[in-house]
């Protein structure tokens, strides 16, 4: 597992200044990420996911966010890039996929000359040649008579195949890091799934690595080699996913397992976590999850707990884990 | 409480003597596009067609389907959001509309919570008063229908004291659909739909609210229809499950006779299209090919024939009739030619075989 490291994300802290007060989005994450590895975020809302990735893009307004930390792509700083520096990157070799492609597009382009248009801005070819491109991608993301799709507008198109034509933008300059922000949240269950698929193949085919950020258990397990568990800014706990759904190893993650709906016995109460996660603006100076904890004791409440390994190639952010005094059970039924 | 509902509903003894809460039979409702210069017809959507089921006393039952099914459109026509082209909706034995009870009456035994909790509240009126609306609309007087919605929000886990003067917008999602779900009991209705009422929610938050649903189910003697996408969550709550695919109904039957052996093509397909829970044991296949069909002009005969494996000349020509066969759970029924001896179809005598 000597991979080189394409991504290298460092104590990365993100804080938005609000009418209320500031919002600590993002707080002391860190992680890897190899060549041709999939990683996948998982978190509810309002845990920093999203953020996460947005920083690695250089999405957000840099006049009204305080970032913090070092994030390194392929041996250079994001951080320290000039603007021009950074669009000659964005969309080229880092790419994203958004949640909600309808929006994404621009409805008065046809699908085609936006991925024409990306090509030609960073290859700095011709028209035509992007044009011919533009259509072997539309081939290469499965899209049917991808020849006549070339000239639709994104209204003329179904969610599932705008999605598709999303990733054939993203791919279009042939990027080394995909990231992918709840690619299948908005579509059908039959959908999702081809979705999945397709992303899968693509990363393996073109030996891309991706992020892929998502609430939802099932889909950063069909995808992802790694997971990370974030909650309320925080990574919680990184590890393989077999071994996280397996045997989770910080209290969040095995009340989000096991409050899914699939390991209730029907008409028995879910095991549900209760409260809701705390208010980023005033966060606790503990563990921020102990206030939901059922394990939670009197040391949580001493300070931050730290992200520490825990077995090979595992984190937690869990002091009683860490220290060996809990241990924990997923009662994953399809497993 | 919630375990002798369970049972009732489950023990056929005991509920096919029962009249049914709710019937909807041959329900249809048709959406025309206008359009050109006149403002003629250009093509209509068939939102739902010829839909019939029913809805026992203290049971849940559940709708699935993908986008444009008609799983919505049902919910609203039930609730008079759309008056039916056809069709009649019979309410604990009385047909609703002309000649039988009022839309007013309707209103206090049948109530709908939606899927956006947000747009569902009036933003300018403190939740108490949005909860006690309904019963001043009814005839109770305000203080009485406050009094009473402070009532209700204890009941749905939200301190009276401290969120009946407040406005939607200070309320987390979780704690706006725990107000819906409030406003929706305040009439006393006998008969809940849930349309998507937990799919905009946070995984640890949809438990919570899933367990209240739970909770007010066995205090209150409610019946649920529970329309939803997911369908992990409709098995944990459903007692019976029906399918639907471009506004028919392809597949009804108890909820784990279903999901353990399903009858109809579709049904196998958006069950097995789940994503597998096991990174060792990953999904290979995608089941189905493309997006649903529109609505408008939908394949002829049997609507899902054109993402169909198993489609024959058969199923372009007849639609199939929603049937229990002789092999399958007497309440558990399938409109497929797979499953029809009679409908000449290749496979139709060998999967009616018992195996």
């Amino acid at each position: 597992m000597n991979r080189e490291k394409i991504l290298s994300v460092e104590d990365l802290s993100v804080r938005f200044k609000s009418d209320e007060g500031i919002v600590n989005a993002v707080s002391d994450v860190s992680f890897e990420l190899a060549h041709g590895e999939a990683l996948g975020i998982l978190g509810e809302s309002g845990s920093g996911k999203s953020v996460t990735l947005r920083t690695i893009i250089g999405l957000l307004p840099r006049n009204r966010t305080d970032i913090r930390g070092r994030v390194r792509f392929d041996g250079r700083e994001i951080q320290d890039l000039s603007n021009d520096e950074m669009n000659a990157i964005r969309g080229a070799r880092i790419a994203m996929v958004f949640q909600e492609p309808m929006v994404a597009f621009d409805p008065v382009f046809t699908v085609g000359e936006q991925i024409a248009e990306t090509i030609v801005r960073h290859d700095g070819s011709s028209w035509a040649d992007a044009n011919r491109r533009a259509l072997d991608l539309l081939e290469l993301v499965q899209i049917p008579s991808a020849k006549r799709r070339l000239a639709s507008y994104p209204h003329e198109m179904s969610g599932g195949m705008l999605q598709r034509s999303m990733i054939a933008l993203a791919l279009s300059c042939g990027p080394q890091l995909l990231l992918a922000d709840e690619p299948t949240t908005a579509l059908d269950v039959s959908v999702q799934i081809q979705i999945i698929l397709l992303l899968r193949e693509l990363q393996r085919e073109l030996g891309m690595s991706v992020i892929l950020v998502t609430h939802d258990v099932g889909v950063a397990a069909e995808i992802s080699d790694r997971l990370a568990v974030m909650y309320a800014g925080r990574i919680v706990e990184t590890g393989t996913a077999a071994e996280m759904i397996e045997a989770p190893c910080h209290p969040y993650t095995d009340g989000l397992l096991s409050s899914t709906v699939l390991n209730a016995t029907k008409g028995k109460k879910l095991n549900a976590i209760p409260g809701a996660p705390p208010d980023l603006i005033a966060l606790p100076r503990e563990c921020s999850f102990a206030p939901r904890c059922r394990h939670v004791q009197q040391q949580c409440l001493s300070g931050i707990p730290r992200l520490e390994p825990f077995g090979k190639g595992r984190a937690t952010r869990c002091l009683r884990v860490s220290e060996g005094q809990l241990e924990l059970q997923s009662a994953n039924p399809a497993l | 409480m919630t375990g002798t509902n369970a049972n009732m509903a489950s023990d056929p003894a005991i509920v096919e003597t029962q009249r049914p809460l709710l019937s909807v039979e041959n329900l249809r409702k048709h959406f025309p596009i206008k359009g050109g210069l006149f403002g003629r017809t250009q093509a209509v959507v068939q939102a739902v067609d010829d839909v019939s089921f029913e809805i026992r006393k203290g049971e849940t039952l559940g709708i699935v389907g993908e986008s444009g099914s008609g799983k919505s459109t049902t919910a609203r026509v039930i609730m008079h959001l759309f008056e039916a082209d056809a069709g009649k909706v019979v309410f604990d034995g009385e047909t609703v509309g002309r000649g039988g009870i009022a839309y007013r009456e309707l209103c206090l035994n049948v109530q709908m919570v939606f899927q956006d909790s947000y747009s569902a509240l009036n933003p300018r009126m403190p939740i108490g008063l949005s909860i006690a609306f309904g019963s001043m609309a009814h005839g109770v007087p305000r203080k009485e229908a406050l009094d009473k919605a402070a009532i209700l929000l204890s009941k749905v886990g939200l301190d009276p004291a401290t969120f009946a003067n407040r406005y939607s917008h200070e309320l987390s999602g979780g704690q706006r659909q725990r107000v819906n779900i409030a406003r929706a009991l305040a009439l006393k209705p006998r008969l809940i739909l849930l349309d998507e009422a937990v799919s905009a929610l946070d995984k640890s938050i949809e438990a919570q609210v899933l367990d209240l649903l739970l909770d007010l189910k066995g205090e209150l003697d409610l019946t649920y229809l529970f329309i939803s996408h997911d369908l992990n969550v409709v098995r944990y709550i459903s007692d019976r499950v029906l399918v639907m695919y471009l506004g028919k109904v392809v597949e009804v039957g108890p909820v784990e006779d279903v999901y353990e052996n399903p009858r109809h093509p579709y049904t196998r397909a958006l069950l097995s299209s789940m994503p597998s829970m096991d990174p060792r044991n990953r999904t290979m296949e995608a089941p189905l090919s493309g997006d649903p069909p529109n609505p408008i002009n939908p394949p002829s005969g049997c609507r899902f024939r054109t993402r169909c494996r198993f489609a024959e000349t058969v199923c372009g020509k007849s639609s199939p009739a929603l049937t229990a066969h002789s092999d399958m759970n007497a309440r558990h029924a399938v409109a497929c030619h797979m499953h029809d001896p009679g409908s000449g179809h290749s496979l139709a005598s060998q999967t009616e075989a018992p195996e």
